[in-house]
């Protein structure tokens, strides 16, 4: 199913709250689903062979936001700019995140 | 001791069944005062034995019967709640976000890493509970089916069925009982988050496993030097290289050089590369290990004259950590 990459933000004092929740940890209050820009850091990336060929994933920081993505690109880099360009939620219900270098 | 003098009956286990630690002990016979199961994902079983060390040192109970439990099809084997992970659920893709970013920090090595795997198999191979007690080499590991880059099948643990079981007593009734007691002298636990969305931005070391050393070392007095034998949570062989480090046995960053020497006789069980993981009963075997080492139980792979050591028990990246340190005096 294909996913809008939204995050909760607070109500009351605006925090970000990551992972999502519908309550803000720091104050209680109710959160509303806003947009975040998609455009993040790749802050570590490697290569798994599970699912029987190469597939590069890593940890991309948006905004503060932390998660586990696929990435591709042919430049792929510690620190490099990579662009959410596909999520949703698969059919085991697992959320997926996919990034690519660029901008 | 009769089963009538237990007090406590503490299950760890990841499973779901219902009113366990109750049927476990009214199948060995045993009424306790109290009966409780606790899941804390891979560091169960050290928070259970937390949980006895309470119950005796608040004085509601005299003696704790741990019993950790798991089948291999465990829901403990993944954390489905944390979407952080996205499509990559698995532990051994925040295990290889560590082993790439120690790799690229600290020119730790594959070779180094596979050495903390052929160590563990090695002891493994003298501890007739282990489930992997062939030995291997640094090559055979190296040669194993790639999972990722840069962990190979034998730098991964397996999920395994296993139970485990330790007996905690007061000070009084294991003075009167146990003729060369084992004391717990320290205990340090963190929890920092259950999302490894918080590990991710810091994968230099684990934050909780150095908070909860510090606490453990402080309680019981003791600093990384009188440690003399450890088990470490090596559910990846690169977790075991960063322990070494958490745990101030190197500098950070010299973990790999670390297991090149072998200063401390560290996961003398075989470790979880060598055992299996038994999610809620591993941290009880850790601790039974350490015990039989400073009871001089240990049989074939008793380390002479240890009177203090240590366990590292982790949990979901490191978002938990506890670190026990038990003595002989
Ligand atoms: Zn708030």
């Amino acid at each position: 199913m294909k996913g809008d990459f939204r995050v909760p933000f607070c109500r009351t004092c605006r925090d970000r709250v990551w992972p999502p929740f519908e309550r803000c940890p720091t104050c209680l209050s109710k959160t509303i689903f806003k947009r975040i820009s998609r455009m993040g850091i790749l802050l570590e990336f490697s290569t798994s062979f599970i699912s029987g060929h190469a597939q590069d994933f890593g940890i991309v920081d948006l905004e503060g936001v932390h998660l586990l993505g696929s990435v591709q690109g042919n430049n792929i880099f510690l620190g490099c700019t990579v662009v959410m360009y596909d999520c949703g939620v698969d059919e085991n219900i697992r959320p997926f995140y996919k990034f690519r270098t660029g901008t | 001791m009769s089963p009538t003098e237990i007090d406590a009956v503490i299950f760890s286990s990841c499973s779901s069944d219902q009113y366990s630690a109750s049927i476990i002990a009214e199948m060995l016979g045993i009424k306790p005062k109290i009966a409780q199961r606790i899941d804390n994902l891979c560091n169960s079983g050290t928070t259970a034995v937390i949980s006895g060390y309470g119950l005796i040192a608040s004085g509601l109970c005299k003696s704790a019967l741990i019993v950790g439990a798991e089948s291999r099809n465990s829901p403990g084997r993944t954390l489905g709640w944390d979407v952080t992970r996205g499509s990559f659920a698995l532990p051994i893709y925040w295990a290889t976000m560590y082993a790439r970013n120690h790799m690229r920090t600290y020119g730790t090595t594959e070779e180094q890493m596979a050495m903390v795997a052929v160590k563990n198999r090695k002891n493994a191979s003298k501890n007739p509970n282990a489930l992997y007690r062939k030995r291997i080499t640094v090559d055979e590991v190296m040669a194993s089916k790639r999972i990722t880059y840069p962990l190979k099948l034998l730098d991964c643990s397996s999920l395994c069925t296993g139970a485990s079981a330790i007996l905690l007593l007061s000070e009084v009734m294991s003075s009167r009982r146990v003729e060369n007691p084992v004391y717990v002298t320290g205990i340090g636990a963190q929890t920092n988050s259950a999302s490894l969305s918080k590990v991710m931005s810091d994968m230099n070391g684990t934050g909780t496993a150095k908070i909860a050393a510090k606490d453990a070392y402080d309680m019981a007095k003791k600093t990384p030097k009188d440690i003399d034998v450890a088990e470490l949570h090596d559910a990846f062989s690169i977790m075991e290289i960063m322990a070494y480090e958490d745990l101030g046995f190197v500098d950070r960053g010299m973990g790999g050089r670390f297991v090149e020497k072998g200063m401390v006789a560290t996961n003398t069980r075989g470790g979880i590369l060598g055992c299996g993981h038994p999610l809620g009963a591993t941290g009880i075997s850790q601790v039974a290990e350490i015990t039989a080492q400073l009871s001089g139980d240990a049989g074939r792979r008793q380390v002479k004259g240890c009177k203090t050591g240590l366990v590292h028990n982790l949990s979901a990246g490191g978002t938990s950590a506890t670190i026990i340190i038990l003595g002989v005096d």
